[in-house]
């Protein structure tokens, strides 16, 4: 490798043998002494969002680089949750979400579908079973193919 | 009674009835896909689990080893946290994501339960600016990434 000065510097490589492995787990913690947080496994981030509210989820992932890589992967798919009208307009902001299911939620129209649609344009999935508001004229409407 | 020999990431080895032992999912599985049922001769190494985690991790088990296991389905979706568990979890915040890391190792599905929640209690009312200095995290957006975050959340 060509150093700027003209000097080439030689760089060996020695794999470490499976006993002596080096502490890679031990290093990170030397140089992000600050964020302990930063530490744990996206999994656990993950089921750390699925206790916070919306408007908490969305401080959570204007924080850094890492939450909001988190919180992405976690806004794909809102499943089981018990939403109506009103929480639509929080959830036009989920533009990343890929999947809902709604079952049983009785008070969700067919103009807050039509607009969750059109704002979220990466829905593919969407299950709509038990929605008493929601009418044949939304899926005529959207032109969908059958999997709602 | 059975007991199970645990030996920590330092070397230390600790022994716990079965029971208590069990309620960690990877422990369960070892025991029963080696048949170490009866051998208890055997020291299970927790190489991801130093001992003073370990040391809370068999408190917190031998406190819970009689509970209901939960239901996959109906798991607890309240932010109630009992009062034992909430002194329980009185630490700093690099014993805290330890514990997790570990439940989550070994598969302790009510322990991770109670220490996700109690980020999530920690989380909760804060600003981005709060969180960030509340659990020391260093802001690594730029700031049009920053403007660019805030309005497609506004």
């Amino acid at each position: 490798m060509a150093h700027a000065s003209g000097i080439e510097y030689g760089i060996g490589i020695l794999a470490s043998d499976s006993w002596n492995q080096p502490q890679f787990i031990e290093d990170p913690q030397n140089d992000s002494e600050e964020a302990y947080i930063l530490r744990i496994p996206d999994d656990c981030l993950l089921r750390i969002i699925s206790y916070l509210s919306l408007t908490d989820r969305l401080h959570f992932q204007r924080t850094c680089k890492r939450f909001r890589a988190v919180y992405e992967l976690h806004t794909r798919c809102l499943h089981n949750a018990y939403i109506d009208d009103a929480d639509i307009d929080e959830l036009t902001k989920l533009t990343n979400l890929e999947s809902i299911a709604l079952g049983g939620c009785h008070s969700i129209t067919d103009y807050s579908m039509m607009r969750l649609l059109l704002q979220c344009p990466k829905l593919q999935d969407v299950h709509l079973k038990k929605c008493s508001k929601i009418t044949d004229e939304l899926v005529y409407n959207i032109g969908l193919p059958p999997r709602i | 009674m059975p007991f199970v020999k645990l030996q920590s990431s330092d070397g230390e080895i600790f022994e716990t009835d079965d029971r208590a032992a069990k309620c960690s999912g990877t422990i369960k599985t070892l025991l029963k896909d080696c048949q170490l049922e009866d051998a208890e001769s055997q020291i299970i190494p927790l190489p991801n689990v130093n001992s003073m985690i370990l040391t809370k991790i068999l408190l917190w088990v031998n406190h819970h080893k009689d509970d209901e296991p939960v239901d996959d389905n109906e798991e607890d979706r309240t932010y109630s946290i009992s009062q034992w568990d909430a002194e329980f979890l009185q630490v700093d915040q690099g014993t805290l994501f330890e514990l997790i890391m570990a439940a989550n190792y070994l598969d302790i599905r009510g322990l991770m339960e109670v220490t996700c929640k109690t980020v999530a209690n920690m989380i909760t009312g804060r600003t981005p600016e709060e969180i960030r200095r509340l659990f020391n995290i260093r802001k690594d957006f730029t700031s049009s990434e920053e403007e660019l975050v805030r309005n497609e959340s506004e």
